[in-house]
């Protein structure tokens, strides 16, 4: 079996794990994190089947589209965070009224 | 490519297996810890898809300053919400489960098998493409030069996502007082500051070199400015600048320097009869060189920003 279609496996494995952990019914930090595991499996695929034999590189192009995603990624959960943060803030100050 | 398969099945085995012990780990502390392994050895597998400059990202991003995000939000509030609301989970969280698994798993299924299938061979056109210019782009990094190059308009998005991240990150900040960042005991810890003291000037020193070498070699302005970004952190979280004191004005304007200054050369481009962000053949390299080190400084300070929250910014503006 070529490494490729190895990590294209994987890819698909992350991607099950960070789905079953959105939907589980997890805390928000446990959602967050796994729709970075999410993530993680979807750049897999992007990456994984681009370095098939018979180039002489690896295709550059979902490289770059990976490093995007990976900065935007980050972004997304510091927003997440703080929002998370803030649903908490607003229940606390409820929950004292 | 070295052939040995046992180590990438060793490999994705610890991947998967780091993956579920995100999700099952007993606290949030050890979830997030799990977390930053996961990403190193993501790391490792875009090593070995030969990916280097996924790599240095994952490393630098994924596993140290999601990590960071996801320790620091721990540590500010974590513990009330999970006592409140464990409780009202516990009941749902059978119905989720069965949800997910409905859901899921034919889902899943299907991309996987689509994929395995087809062998998934678009981009292969797109990769001669862009190894056949490769040498009018101006840089020799093939990543680079599709970055900053070939598809410079998804990067100008990727920036004005950051951008709006952090505004955002601004706007809905919590009004109520808040810790401040910094170990308390900081000036009892010789060690901590010393460590620190020797780490930041390396993280500077490294920044500059894969934004230096970005061009050539794998690096560039997101591995550098998380780098940099990582430098302020350890300051912030070390006690050693107080962030309260730091100059908010300076920040945004570093924050805001970078996508202007890329829209700028956009515009300018434009502007002289040539495609929106078509760069003169001669010019491409110093022209890169310049936005890489404008975007490096500026996503440093706005993954910073990310890190610190929009609480300061707000006081500041009332002051």
């Amino acid at each position: 079996m070529p490494t490729s279609t190895l990590y294209v496996a994987a890819g698909v494995g992350l991607l099950t794990i960070g789905l079953w952990g959105v939907i589980a019914g997890l805390g928000a930090l446990r959602r967050i994190l796994a729709v970075n595991i999410m993530g993680s499996g979807v750049y897999l695929l992007l990456v994984a089947p681009a370095t098939r034999h018979g180039l002489d590189a690896p295709d550059p192009v979902p490289h770059a589209m990976v490093l995007t995603g990976i900065v935007v990624a980050v972004s997304a959960t510091a927003l997440a965070l703080a929002l998370t943060r803030r649903i908490t803030a607003e229940r606390r100050t409820a929950g004292h009224e | 490519m070295i052939a040995a398969p046992w180590l990438d099945l060793c490999l994705i085995g610890v991947l998967l297996v780091a993956a579920v012990s995100v999700l099952a780990a007993p606290d949030d502390f050890q979830a997030a810890v799990m977390f930053i392994v996961f990403g190193l050895l993501m790391a490792l597998g875009w090593t070995r898809l030969g990916a280097p400059d996924v790599a240095l990202a994952e490393a630098a991003i994924g596993a140290g300053l999601t990590g960071v995000l996801v320790l620091k939000a721990i540590a500010s509030e974590a513990r009330a919400e999970r006592q409140a609301s464990a409780s009202r989970r516990a009941g749902r969280a059978r119905l989720h489960r069965l949800l997910a698994a409905a859901l899921g798993l034919p889902l899943v299924t299907a991309i996987g098998s689509a994929l395995l299938a087809e062998r998934v061979g678009g981009t292969a056109s797109l990769g001669r493409a862009a190894a056949s210019q490769l040498a009018r782009s101006g840089a020799s990094n093939p990543v680079t030069a599709v970055l900053l190059n070939f598809r410079g308009y998804d990067t100008l998005l990727e920036i004005a996502v950051l951008f709006a991240a952090v505004a955002a990150t601004w706007a809905i900040a919590s009004r109520g007082p808040r810790s401040s960042l910094a170990v308390p005991s900081t000036d009892s810890d010789p060690i901590l500051l010393a460590l620190v003291r020797l780490l930041v000037p390396f993280c500077v020193v490294m920044a500059a070199y894969l934004l230096w070498a970005g061009a050539a070699a794998p690096g560039g302005a997101f591995q550098a400015a998380a780098v940099l970004s990582a430098a302020g952190i350890l300051l912030v979280v070390s006690g050693m600048v107080d962030e309260s004191r730091v100059d908010h004005r300076v920040v945004h304007g570093a924050v805001a320097a970078g996508p202007l200054l890329f829209l700028g050369v956009a515009v300018a481009m434009s502007a002289s009869g040539r495609a929106f962000l078509e760069y003169p053949t001669g010019a491409a390299g110093p022209l890169i060189l310049v936005i890489e080190t404008a975007l490096t400084l500026s996503i440093g300070a706005t993954l910073l920003s990310l890190f610190i929250g929009g609480d300061r910014g707000r006081r500041s503006a009332r002051d």
